[in-house]
């Protein structure tokens, strides 16, 4: 396997030389079977959130007609767990996104390598650049991010569940739970848009990563065509 | 009389084959010519949005100086606006995405044509696959999702209002069945924003999934044409 270099209008790009047209990577073919049910569970987690509100809001009726400490508790508990379902869910849609471009990314890799071997003039394949690798690390850091929080957020709901369950009226709750749960709520807020803010960012890196492979094989197009002797 | 196009299937999903180039679909043109629109209203919603909470922040603090009931009723007006004009405007944004990924498999199916033309074979075409109609299903679903959550949103605003304006004193508001009815709205209103933004960005996985399948459609077509034999044949 020989390695070199392709220059088109800076950075350079490596690549290594074969005979035979490279399958995908582990990175690819992860992304070649799992884009789809990540993206039906986030749907799915979507949905269930969207359900949970519905419960709620009928919790909400309830209350207002009559104040009962279960009712009450039901309608905390749901207050935190509707944003933790939320936003794991968007956690595997984001997932789905990214093992779709990763997808791509694979496509390009076994497409662009069987063209060059059916031309018969070697077989030239970007190494992976730092992009992708941003792009892997990233989206795994904000996968991680999102199920602490869909974590949190159910130890809140437990917490809302405690300080509410044995409330004497609608401001006899228990201190200590209502504060533990109430603390918990609000960082986690701000942990959720930085794992989503993380994962956007990933995402830009799996584009920009796109965009690196096609100049490639531009290139290599462009060096394939001056190859081939023109007919006068 | 009409002319039969051949199809066949391959590992990419049914082909046609016409002698000349095929034409963007009504679904390329439309995106076309609405993605750009989509975004800046999309950016107009945002900025209203941010707008609102301006005068939010600023009711808000002189409510901190002085109670009366106006501003308490502007103060719970603007909250949910603000909400509803940011979530709209970011799913008009997603959906101005989602028309640009259209776009670009507009692209792919028109250059694909050109260049086969172009060598003088016949014009081998990807008919809709499946994952682009659902990626329309969810697009369409999601924006319309949206719409809905923002209408409840400016209703729950209208209640907090008609609650708000006969106040006597802070925390003891007008007309109480207009509240319980602006929270009842508002506990699953919100969350449907979110869901509309996740049909939205489920259904960008789909155009995603989409434009690899095309692009290895079209690798696999170049290749037919370099070694001259088909090879795409399920």
């Amino acid at each position: 396997m020989a390695t070199g270099t392709l220059v088109l209008n800076q950075p350079t790009l490596r690549y290594v030389e074969t005979e035979k047209p490279l399958g995908r990577n582990l990175a690819q073919t992860m992304g070649h079977y799992l884009w789809g049910p990540m993206a039906l569970m986030g749907l799915m987690l979507v949905g269930t959130a969207f359900a949970l509100a519905i419960a709620r809001s009928q919790l909400s009726v309830d209350l207002s007609e009559e104040f009962t400490p279960l009712r009450k508790a039901n309608f905390e508990t749901l207050g935190q767990l509707i944003p933790g379902f939320m936003f794991l869910g968007f956690a595997f849609i984001f997932s789905g996104i990214s093992f779709a471009i990763a997808r791509i990314l694979g496509v390009f890799r076994t497409g662009g390598g069987l063209v060059q071997e059916a031309a018969g003039k070697g077989i030239k394949t970007p190494v992976m650049p730092i992009t992708a690798w941003i792009f892997l690390g990233g989206m795994m850091m904000a996968m991680m991010v999102l199920v602490f929080a869909f974590a949190g957020h159910v130890y809140a709901a437990v917490q809302a569940h405690d300080a509410w369950i044995n409330a004497t009226g609608p401001s006899g709750a228990d201190a200590a739970s209502l504060g533990r749960a109430e603390t918990w709520g609000t960082w986690l807020e701000g942990l959720r848009r930085v794992g989503v803010g993380m994962y956007l960012a990933s995402i830009a890196f799996g584009l920009a990563t796109i965009i690196q492979v096609i100049r490639f094989q531009t290139l290599r197009i462009k060096e394939l065509a001056e190859q081939t002797p023109t007919v006068a | 009389m009409a002319m039969a196009i051949p199809s066949q299937p391959t590992k990419f999903g049914i082909i046609t084959v016409t002698p000349a180039g095929t034409r963007q679909t009504i679904i390329h043109t439309v995106a076309n010519w609405m993605w750009l629109p989509m975004i800046l209203m999309g950016i107009m919603a945002v900025g209203t949005s941010v707008g609102l909470g301006i005068a939010q922040a600023k009711v808000g603090s002189d409510l901190g100086d002085q109670f009366t009931a106006l501003r308490q009723a502007n103060f719970e007006t603007l909250k949910p606006l603000t909400a509803g004009f940011l979530f709209l405007g970011e799913a008009l944004l997603l959906s101005g995405i989602s028309f640009l990924l259209a776009t670009i498999l507009g692209a792919l199916r028109w250059g694909g044509a050109e260049v086969q033309e172009s060598v003088g074979a016949p014009v081998k075409t990807l008919k809709m696959p499946w994952s682009a109609w659902v990626f329309l299903g969810l697009m369409m679903t999601g924006l319309m999702a949206a719409l809905v959550a923002f209408g409840t949103l400016a209703f729950v605003s209208a209640q907090a209002h008609s609650a708000w304006i006969g106040a006597s004193a802070a925390g003891t508001p007008g007309n109480v069945a207009a509240l319980d009815r602006a929270a009842a709205y508002a506990a699953w209103a919100n969350p449907l924003r979110e869901a509309a933004l996740g049909a939205l960005l489920t259904g960008i996985v789909f155009a995603l999934y989409t434009i690899s399948n095309v692009v290895g459609f079209q690798f696999s077509r170049i290749r037919e044409l370099i070694l001259g034999r088909e090879e795409g044949a399920s």
